[in-house]
């Protein structure tokens, strides 16, 4: 093939990659990158796409645990509130690790773990599930790094 | 060689046939059917699969499973085992009705890891255990593969004994 035109094209993927915003220093790691490299920047390129078409959905998910935390800090957390949660929390603790963010995906189910359904919420666990949804809020305003380890963990 | 065509189901056979899969020459792709309530984890999947050459159907629900792989014959699917409309133990047991050939990998949180187990019982081939790791899940689909390849060359000699084999399996269900 033309170099020119390998070159024309690397730089055009590149370009259509996140809906057309450029990736500091992509265009380079595209072009000295070996085919198996190439093939993995890809992945991790789409898995990032992925993330921005779904992190409105994680963060819907999230607002229904905060919504919960909200409850159980007033003791005002019902059954069916404290269910959606706990399915929120499982939801996203399976989900997390798959788009990048191994770290959410364990404080998920955390979340998940202290709101099974049953026991009463005692006051230093409900401590703790406040640094959990903060931090969980955090992990997701964050979001995965291109260049982040964690892109093994689906 | 006569490859391990419909033995256990005729019905399998002239499907396989129809589309071209099953060592059909023409035919180089292998396909994965993903069943999982959870539009990340289909995506997810499809985008680590894809990336790796095959090709990837999805399904939401348990019934859209068992409608697609009616259409056409996956070389594996990987099956949620928690679904809206089915647990996914009961989906592997029509799945083996269905597409006795096709391998069948389940997918699972931790905390659901006896269904996990049971559903070996039942006739799967793996699991996998969410969050899913990406070498994991390319490592397993690719020796479950390369298992179903190598029942696919059996002797006819071997092919009997392996028949006998998935048969005891599928009555202990």
């Amino acid at each position: 093939m033309n170099q020119h035109f390998a070159k024309v094209c690397m730089t055009h993927v590149a370009w259509t990659i996140r809906d057309g915003q450029e990736i500091p220093g992509w265009n380079a790691q595209m072009e000295s990158s070996t085919p198996s490299e190439r093939k993995e920047n890809e992945l991790t390129q789409r898995i990032l796409k992925l993330w921005e078409r779904y992190k409105p959905l994680c963060l819907e998910r999230l607002s229904v645990i905060e919504e919960a935390h909200t409850a159980a800090s007033s003791t005002a957390l019902d059954d069916e509130l404290r269910g959606k949660a706990e399915s929120a929390a499982h939801k996203l603790a399976g989900v997390l690790g798959s788009i990048g963010l191994p770290e959410g995906s364990n404080i998920a189910s955390e979340i998940e773990a202290l709101l099974q359904p049953g026991d009463t919420i005692a006051p230093g666990q409900l401590l703790h599930l406040s640094e959990l949804v903060t931090n969980l809020r955090s992990q997701l305003t964050r979001g995965p790094a291109a260049h982040d380890d964690s892109s093994e963990m689906l | 060689m006569r490859p391990l065509l419909g033995i256990a189901d005729g019905k399998q056979e002239k499907e396989a046939l129809t589309f071209g899969i099953w060592g059909v020459p023409g035919v180089e792709q292998r396909a994965i059917l993903i069943v999982d309530d959870d539009v990340i984890i289909r995506e997810t999947l499809r985008a680590v699969l894809e990336s790796n050459g095959y090709v990837v159907e999805t399904a939401e629900t348990a019934k859209d499973a068992m409608e697609k792989s009616k259409a056409r014959t996956f070389n594996l699917a990987l099956l949620d085992i928690k679904l809206p409309d089915m647990e996914g133990t009961e989906l592997l047991k029509k799945m083996h009705g269905i597409a006795p050939r096709m391998m069948k990998i389940m997918i699972t949180a931790h905390a659901t890891l006896k269904n996990a187990m049971d559903s070996l019982n039942l006739g799967a081939d793996a699991y996998l255990l969410k969050p899913i790791n990406q070498k994991e899940l390319l490592k397993t689909v690719e020796e479950k593969l390369r298992e179903q390849y190598a029942a696919e060359s059996m002797s006819e000699e071997d092919v009997a004994d392996w028949i006998q084999t998935r048969l005891r399996k599928l009555k202990v269900q």
